[in-house]
Parts: C-alpha cells; structure tokens; sequence
C-alpha cells in the first residue's frame, strides 16, 4: 500500500515539474507572418513618403522596440501617422535602420497584427529592389520586395466620399374637399433612395418651415404630433392635421418607435433625425406618406408649405 | 357651405399627379419633371492650407436624373456629433462661411456632373487642430409654385486639417459590464470621449485575456466635446476566460510621437457551457466513483467480518457458549 502511495506521488512531482517547466519557458524566436511594407511613392529621390510595414507576432513577448531596415541613402525624418498591435512611441531613422520605441512596452500576444505606418521619408537615391528586414523583440521576418526606379508608377487610387440622393416628388398638391370622402383625406407618398460610401452610414433629417397654412397665419393645418415621439394610428388621424408616415428597407432604419410602427408623426420646424443607417450603402428606400385631412371647419384657402429632406453622411 | 368646400379645392390644386385616399396602398411614382436625382462628392483626405493660407479643393455634384436641375451651394455650420454623425445647421459658419468661395448656384444638364472648385481662405487666427467644414447642396423644386415644396438636401463634409503640435486629451468610459457571463464569447464597449479643446484622429484597440482585438479598420476623428463608441467581441478559446479589459487608444498630437491612454473595464469571468457540461461530467465520474469506493469498501469489511479467525464471537454466541459450559 505504501509502494502504491509513493508510485502516485513521483507521478504527480514528475507532472508538475513538466508542467512548470512548459509554464516557465522563454519565449523562443521564431519568424514574424505576413510581413509586409510599402511605400506611399516608390520613385527615387522623393521626398514626403509614407513608409507602411506590417506583420504578425509569432511569440508572445514584450515589445519595447521594432526596427525596420530601409535602403541606403533613405532619409528624412519620420513621424508617426497610424500604428495598431502596438501603443503609441516615435520613431527615428539612424543609417539604414528605422527604430520604432514604444514609450510603454507590454506583452503583446502571439497572432497580433501589427502596422506602423510613418510619414515623412525621402526615398534613396540609388534604384533598385529591396526589401525590409524587421525584428520585433525576438522575432524577425523579411519583407516583400519594394522596387525603387523613375520606371515605376505610383498608382494612387482615391475614392471620393460620395453621397447620392434620389427623390421622385419636388412637390405636390393635393386638391381637397369636406364634401367627398375620398377627397377629405389625401395621403402623397414621396420615395426617397440614398447611397453612400460613408463609414458610419447616415442620417435623413426631416424638417418644415410651417404647418400647411393659408393667406392668413390663423389658417393652418395642425401637426398630427409634436414630433417623432409620439404618433397615431391611421385610424386616429384627426381632421385639420398634416403630417407622415415612414417606411424604409435597407440599412436605415427609423429612429423612433412611431416611425418604425408605421405611425403618423408632425413635421418639425426645428428638423429631426428620422432615419439612421450605421454603414455604407449602395441604396436604402424611404417612403415618406403625407397625409392631410380635413372637414368642414378646415377653410378654404390655399395652404403651402416647405418641407426639406437632408442626408447627412457619417464618417 | 358648397362655395366655400370649392374654393379650398380650387385652392389646393393638384400639380404633381393624382393623389390617393388615405388608407389605399402607396404606388411609386415613375419619374417625372418633379424629381430630383443627384450626388455630392468631396474630398477623401483631409485638406490643408498652401503657403498662402489658403485651400483649394473641390465639390464634385451630379445630375443623375433624365431632366436638367438646378443645384444651390452654400456653406453651413456643422456641429459635431457623438459617433461620427454631424447635423449641418441652416446657418452661416461665422468662422469659415466668410472665406469660403463656392459657385452658388449650378444648372445640370441631365446625366452631367460638374467639379466645382472650393477655395477656403483660413483665419491666421486658429490652432492647429482637424476641422470639419460643412456644405449643402440644395436641388430646387421644379415647380416652385407647388402647395408643398419639397426641397431635398445632401450634406458634405470638408474635413480641413491644420497641421502643427497640439495637446489632445481623451477619455476612455469603459460600458459596465456583468461579472460572469455563461456563453462562450463575450461582447463588450466603451466610450472614447474627447475632453480636450481640440479635435483628435485616434485608434482603439483592447487587450483582453491573450488577444489584442482591433476595434476599427481606420483611425476615426473625434471633435472636440464628442465621443465615440467603440465594440468588441471575444470568442473564449479555453475553458474560461478570467480577465480585465483593457482598452487602448492611440492618438496624435500633432508631433512625430504617438500617444496611447489605456481604461480598465470590469474584472469578468466568462465560462462557455462546454466548460459547464465538462465539469458535470467530472462530478458525476467522481460521485460514481466514491461511491463505488464506500461500497467496495463496505464490502471488504463484510467479507473481513465474515473470515474465519478474524472475528469475534457475538454476545449471543458467548451467552450460548456460557449456557452450554454451565450445563
């Protein structure tokens, strides 16, 4: 039985330390993954150049610098524009050798992908191909091949921020009469499409200069609400008011609960924010659906009013 | 009673189409003379001044549609929102409007565009900061006499950058989150608040248990009084994650170093069920297992007590032993 005891315990010492020993082991240098860099400019001689190098730790370890080997005769003296995987530092170039200083160094896991993107370089003098070797704590890795000549073209492709607004109503009448239903209560429906390459997406304010009124201040139609947050049914719609309902399909969407109920709301003369979208989009539909209605205490006059729809995109 | 119904439908005459009694489905209008169809473009990069204090860039709008369009242009004052969004004011941007020099008013021929140069003359007076300029672009109602005049609007950004060193300060406000969480990932935020007096382009990351997760493909601007929210998901990839996030931000100051502060989130534990079920299975194996220990060993004592010359005689075996002696 005491055998048996023993036999246990070195299993569990034997174990144990194994697994200390895995626990404790020092990071290994190993070969940096999808290493990368590239130059905003690659003809020689160029001044204002951005340098971009990326890759992927291959160990956890504590970066406290990475450095960067650019062809003899680089110069300038960069700035730091863009870095991810890393906190913030600057960088200096010494000879050949760009040195990037993390002011506070912490581990930094295996697999993180790492940019450094600094502005300010002027390109050597001397063409040719050449690559970057880059060393991040223990680990290092070669770079693809960047070539250097007047032969090369600097291909630079910028895409606008664009925002297109379609609507196919400018404005409407409706020709309204107390004496026949079906012309008491008028709905115009006006469709609206938006396209936009923003990052965060957009919003769709709506806004009045007035309630529909007439040759006199005193005649006017009532918002059917305040605002958007509160809306009627259609079948609550009350005579004497103007006012709207949403739909949309796409990314945006209403940025009410009345608005996304299909709930008629009031202009505003202030503008609101009635449709948000978080993203880029290649066309998002609204259908914005006026409605008046009326009876015989509305007087008959004529009513006008200016209604502006705004995209606005967010970046 | 009659006369008067009919001057009011007189009054609202009808210009652009029939209308349709409420409560009847809305059918699309095809395109008519009362659409508008157009896009505005700006500039992707942020833009700087020259030598002479003065930038020079451009508005790019279009005229999508099958009928010519007038397009009004002015410059407006933004204000900046939470998250990137801004809302364009209807009025004149005391700072910028006054050295601003845009065409106003453009006449599209249909499917045309027109690149419209922008110059903007910067007061000698501002710091170095990133503003954002703002433009509307207003196409006019064809028929301008119409009961309810619809004016459609695109609002474009400028994003003007003064370059030149100056203090930025961030705050990060990490949203509060539970402490155990049983799923195998875990979804968390945080506010990235600008809380200084000048605009910052800043990028955020988080650490979180043996990940370093991107929080945005791009460095964002934050102006001056805004935040941004900022999300991140972590897939657990063992059989627990016990950490503490930790965000970090990086931003300029307009110098050749880049700053970084960094929040804590709330300590969390985040156990997948896999976990849960592994650690039943465990428990439900040792129960079995000491149980079956007690039995074998309850077992070995009755089998022990049962051998012959290993146990004692019972007091009704002695009494009987006694009985028989004593007899």
């Amino acid at each position: 039985m005491a055998r048996s005891w023993k036999s246990r315990l070195a299993t569990l010492t034997v174990i144990a330390s194994a697994s200390a020993l895995v626990v404790a082991a020092p990071a290994m240098a190993a070969p940096l993954t999808t290493v990368g860099w590239s130059m905003s400019n690659p003809q020689p001689s160029i001044t204002a150049v951005r340098y971009t190098w990326s890759f992927t730790t291959a160990t956890t370890a504590t970066i406290g610098a990475v450095t960067f080997t650019v062809p003899a005769g680089t110069a300038g003296t960069p700035s730091v524009v863009d870095v991810y995987g890393l906190t913030g530092g600057s960088a200096a170039l010494s000879g050949t050798t760009v040195t990037y200083t993390v002011t506070t160094p912490t581990s930094i896991p295996s697999g993180t992908s790492v940019l450094i993107s600094l502005d300010g370089f002027t390109n050597t003098g001397t063409t040719g191909t050449y690559t970057s070797a880059i060393a991040a704590g223990s680990d290092t890795g070669t770079s693809n091949s960047v070539t250097i000549s007047n032969n090369s073209t600097a291909i630079n492709v910028v895409v606008a921020r664009s925002t297109a607004f379609t609507s196919d109503t400018t404005s409407f009448q409706m020709l309204m009469d107390p004496s026949v239903a079906a012309l008491a209560d008028q709905t115009r429906a006006v469709h609206l499409t938006v396209a936009t390459n923003a990052t965060n997406g957009y919003v769709l304010n709506v806004k009045t200069d007035q309630q529909p009124t007439g040759g006199a201040p005193a005649r006017h139609f009532s918002a059917i609400t305040a605002d958007k947050s509160s809306g009627v049914a259609s079948g609550s719609f009350t005579n004497g008011s103007f006012g709207y309902t949403l739909s949309t399909t796409g990314l945006g969407t209403g940025t009410s609960t009345p608005l996304t109920s299909g709930l008629y709301v009031g202009y505003v003369t202030g503008g609101e924010n009635v449709v948000s979208a978080s993203g880029p989009t290649n066309g998002d539909t609204m259908t914005i659906t006026n409605r008046a209605k009326i009876d015989y205490t509305q007087p008959a006059d004529n009513y006008s009013a200016k209604v502006t729809y705004t995209v606005v995109p967010s970046y | 009673m009659l006369k008067r119904a009919v001057a009011l439908a007189a009054a609202v005459a009808v210009a652009a189409g029939p209308t349709a009694p409420a409560g009847a489905a809305p059918v699309p209008h095809p395109t008519t003379t009362g659409s508008a169809d157009f896009s505005v473009s700006t500039s992707a990069e942020p833009v700087s001044p020259g030598t002479d204090g003065i930038v020079h860039t451009q508005l790019t709008v279009a005229n999508n549609g099958t009928h010519p369009l007038t397009v009004k242009l002015r410059s407006v004052k933004v204000e900046p929102q939470d998250n990137g969004q801004s809302v364009l004011t209807d009025d004149a941007d005391p700072t910028w409007t006054p050295g601003v020099t845009v065409n106003p008013s453009l006449q599209l021929a249909a499917h045309t565009y027109r690149s419209v140069p922008v110059t903007i003359k910067v007061p000698p007076s501002l710091l170095p900061d990133v503003y954002l300029l703002g433009f509307v672009a207003e196409a006019q109602p064809v028929d301008p006499d119409g009961a309810v005049r619809i004016y459609h609007r695109i609002g474009a950004l400028v994003t003007l950058q003064l370059a030149g060193a100056r203090q930025r300060q961030l705050k990060i406000i990490f949203t509060p989150n539970r402490f155990l969480t049983i799923a195998s990932t875990f979804d968390g935020g945080f506010t990235v608040a600008n809380v200084g007096d000048a605009s910052a382009l800043a990028r955020s990351q988080v650490r979180l248990g043996d990940r370093l997760i991107r929080t945005s493909d791009s460095m964002a601007l934050i102006p001056t009084g805004t935040s941004r929210y900022a999300e991140f998901h972590y897939r657990v990839h063992g059989f627990f994650l016990w950490a503490r996030p930790q965000a970090q931000v990086n931003y300029g100051n307009g110098t050749a170093t880049l700053q970084t502060i960094t929040g804590h989130g709330d300590r969390l534990l985040v156990i997948p069920w896999y976990t849960l079920v592994l650690l039943g299975l465990i428990a439900a194996t040792l129960t079995a297992y000491w149980i079956w220990l007690r039995r074998r060993r309850a077992a070995r004592r009755e089998a022990a007590r049962h051998r012959p010359g290993r146990h004692r005689p019972t007091a009704a075996a002695a009494d009987q032993t006694k009985t028989a002696w004593a007899a």
